[in-house]
């Protein structure tokens, strides 16, 4: 016997797939995208559009992507009400779109999984991957574990650095993770690193993309793999409280959680669409990551598409900053500056600061540690429902845990006892190793 | 510019292609560096605008274009060798080697203008595909400023004759999958450089992983030149400019051996 109303908190068990966002035949989206690569990458581009339009076109891919989610994910994720947080800020009532649930705690395992489906499809026995805060990293290491396929994930050494548990895990799944030196170090330079492994090596290798950003088809593709969250998230919502939120909030790095969440509500053009990029140390302190909102953000074509970035007049990407690693980016997806452009979208920034503040209230009136990336989204939400009606509901995309995070919030509060454990930790760690090699002598 | 690149070296030789990076690594080195490459022979010379993103590069050039922008290396410092350099050698064909957007920050229209003005002949933008080269291309046309098609050697024979249709100047073939740096089977590309001469009268040159003279007499009676750009670099980093020297009169004298003989 099914427990009575599971479903009616539930929603849907499988999500339909979304309409895909298609760019014309130049991968254009309005004036955003393109496929800009060197001629060598050309076929790898075209193999997978075609390989993208088969997917779309086959129930059999949708279906086996649903089960492959539910089984190996967990999937569907809930959307949890937050009636003590909606109540201590005297507003709205919000609600939480759970990613962070997913299998390795973000969604960034979605488009993992869909594209390692899809890679197999292709005969790819190598998967290869760019990672910043290291989740996509984490999630593309977990696919080619369960699949049996070989992985090779680029990360810039900064990142290598400031991500060392993930970096840890990826390894030891199997993934090979080489530190980028190039450039800033973070994600562009990896971008650029993987672009340059799937130039050299094609045959038998997919480069597995882990944003909505890229040449042409990656964003299309990406979004559409991310829709799930979106379409599972309309239902839960109906299915919960009988209508729809007046707001979705969600934090925009490359754009793909953000994408995928709007997916669901862009038929309902009384759904107001919010994205929250990182603000950083603030608009003037050139310390940010926020190519959108606050204007910064100029026209130009770099790591294979044309979009917004952050830039120089002429034309060299600056270096780019955000407590969260995930949205230390100097471009965006161009669906989001395309939607933006069309007004389908609002595009705001929070900063570091608003950010640690969300982190905490989320923790403590509701036990939701939120990952660093997606409270950018919360404290956007939180700054909103105060001046909104109770009768409104708004609904944040939580795209990832925070456990990765620990180190960066616990310096970021001051936490000395943690700082002491890390101290004792290593201490143990060095004699457990001194004396394993005085043993071996 | 096609009276400056001409086709086919008599019989038995090939035409020298020579790289280097505006500026780098200093105003001078890099201009004696371009008077061996002319004295050497070198008929054409890529003048490569530094970017932070240069994704057809490998580690050398990439750390190369970084370290350009680290010193300061402009587009207006760019403009002023390319003035230079072309004022001093009119028998060499300079070409711009750079990426689309330090192209697309400029404008099309103005970036022509400034190059031709400043004694450039042609542009390689490798991250700007056919697909998307019109615009560019159109700006090109008024000026008789070159587009430098690239060419790839996993190209299947329609998009070899898309990319020869109206191409200007000359063809770059890639001599392998991959980016700058790594050294190539040069045997293996002789099929793939008769297929594109079978299809124009342009003057096709053959670059990645040319790092020798033995590497350049491979190519004779195939390629019209030879490109050199990493090697010729690292060449200069190993030995200096007197390194430089004797590199660059190797690949003279695998380019034309009977002139060196007689
Ligand atoms: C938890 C989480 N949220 C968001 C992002 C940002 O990516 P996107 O904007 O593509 O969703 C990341 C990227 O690493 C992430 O780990």
């Amino acid at each position: 016997m099914p427990v009575q109303g599971l479903s009616n908190v539930m929603g849907v068990l499988a999500a339909a797939p979304a309409t895909p966002l298609l760019p014309d035949s130049r991968g254009y989206f309005g004036s955003f995208g393109g496929a800009y690569v060197p001629e060598i990458l050309r076929p790898n581009l075209q193999q997978l559009d075609q390989a993208f339009a088969t997917a779309r076109s086959d129930p059999e891919f949708w279906a086996e992507y649903m089960r492959e989610l539910a089984l190996f994910s967990g999937r569907p994720t809930p959307v949890t009400p937050l009636p003590r947080l909606s109540q201590h800020l005297g507003g709205a009532q919000l609600f939480l779109k759970r990613e962070d649930l997913g299998q390795t705690g973000a969604h960034k395992v979605n488009n993992a999984i869909g594209q390692a489906l899809i890679a197999r499809r292709l005969g790819k026995r190598r998967l290869i991957a760019e990672t910043g805060a290291g989740q996509h990293g984490i999630a593309t290491a977990t696919i080619a574990a369960r699949f049996g396929m070989e992985a090779v994930v680029y990360m810039g050494a900064e990142d290598v650095e400031r991500q060392r548990p993930n970096v840890f895990w990826m390894e030891q799944m199997g993934t090979k993770v080489v530190a980028v030196e190039a450039g800033a170090r973070t994600l562009k330079d990896a971008i650029n690193e993987a672009l340059r492994d799937w130039a050299t090596r094609h045959e038998d290798t997919h480069y597995l993309l882990g944003t909505a950003c890229g040449p042409h088809p990656f964003p299309a593709l990406v979004a559409w793999l991310q829709s799930v969250a979106g379409t599972e998230a309309r239902a839960q919502m109906l299915a919960l409280t009988g209508r729809l939120p007046s707001r979705v909030y969600a934090c925009v790095g490359g754009g793909s959680n953000a994408l995928g969440i709007y997916q669901g509500f862009l038929g309902d053009p009384q759904v107001r669409l919010i994205g929250v990029e990182a603000g950083g140390r603030g608009p003037a302190s050139g310390e940010h990551a926020a190519r959108i909102a606050g204007g910064q953000g100029t026209r130009g074509i770099a790591q294979g598409y044309e979009t917004l970035f952050l830039q120089t007049s002429e034309g060299q990407m600056v270096d780019t900053y955000s407590v969260a690693a995930g949205l230390d980016y100097v471009g965006v997806s161009p669906i989001i500056a395309h939607l933006h452009q069309q007004g389908q979208l609002a595009i705001e920034r929070a900063s570091d600061s608003e950010v640690v503040a969300a982190v905490k209230l989320l923790m403590r009136f509701e036990g939701v540690i939120p990952a660093l990336e997606s409270a950018h989204a919360v404290a956007g939400a939180i700054r909103a429902a105060a001046q909104l009606a109770p009768t409104e509901q708004v609904l944040i995309n939580l795209s990832g845990r925070g456990d990765k995070d620990i180190f960066t919030m616990a310096s970021a509060l001051g936490d000395d006892s943690w700082a002491n454990f890390l101290r004792h930790k290593a201490d143990a760690m060095m004699a457990a190793k001194t004396s394993a090699e005085v043993h071996h002598v | 510019m096609s009276s400056l690149i001409g086709r086919a070296k008599p019989q038995g030789a090939i035409g020298l292609m020579g790289h280097v990076i505006a500026d780098y690594p200093s105003p001078l080195a890099v201009r004696q560096m371009i008077q061996v490459m002319v004295a050497a022979g070198a008929s054409v010379i890529e003048i490569q605008i530094p970017f932070s993103e240069p994704m057809a590069d490998g580690p050398f050039f990439l750390a190369a274009n970084h370290q350009a922008l680290a010193q300061g290396v402009s587009y207006a410092s760019s403009l002023r060798l390319m003035a230079e350099v072309s004022a001093a050698y009119p028998q060499v064909a300079f070409v711009f080697m750079s990426y689309l957007n330090v192209v697309y920050q400029r404008g099309y229209a103005t970036f022509v203008a400034e190059a031709v003005a400043h004694g450039a002949v042609g542009a390689i933008v490798p991250d700007l595909p056919l697909e998307h080269a019109a615009p560019f291309e159109a700006a090109g046309a008024t000026a008789a400023f070159a587009n430098i098609r690239i060419i790839a050697p996993n190209a299947p024979q329609e998009r070899l004759e898309e990319l020869v249709q109206g191409a200007q100047g000359l063809l770059y073939a890639v001599a392998r999958a991959g980016v700058t740096g790594a050294s190539s089977d040069l045997g293996q590309v002789q099929g793939f450089v008769s297929r594109i001469r079978s299809l124009t009268s342009l003057p096709v040159a053959v670059g990645f992983g040319v790092r020798s003279g033995a590497d350049v007499k491979q190519l004779i009676g195939h390629a019209d030149y030879a490109i050199v750009g990493t090697a010729s670099l690292q060449a200069f980093a190993v030995g200096g400019l007197e390194g430089f020297q004797r590199f660059w009169q190797e690949l003279s004298a695998a380019a034309s051996p009977k002139s060196r003989k007689s």
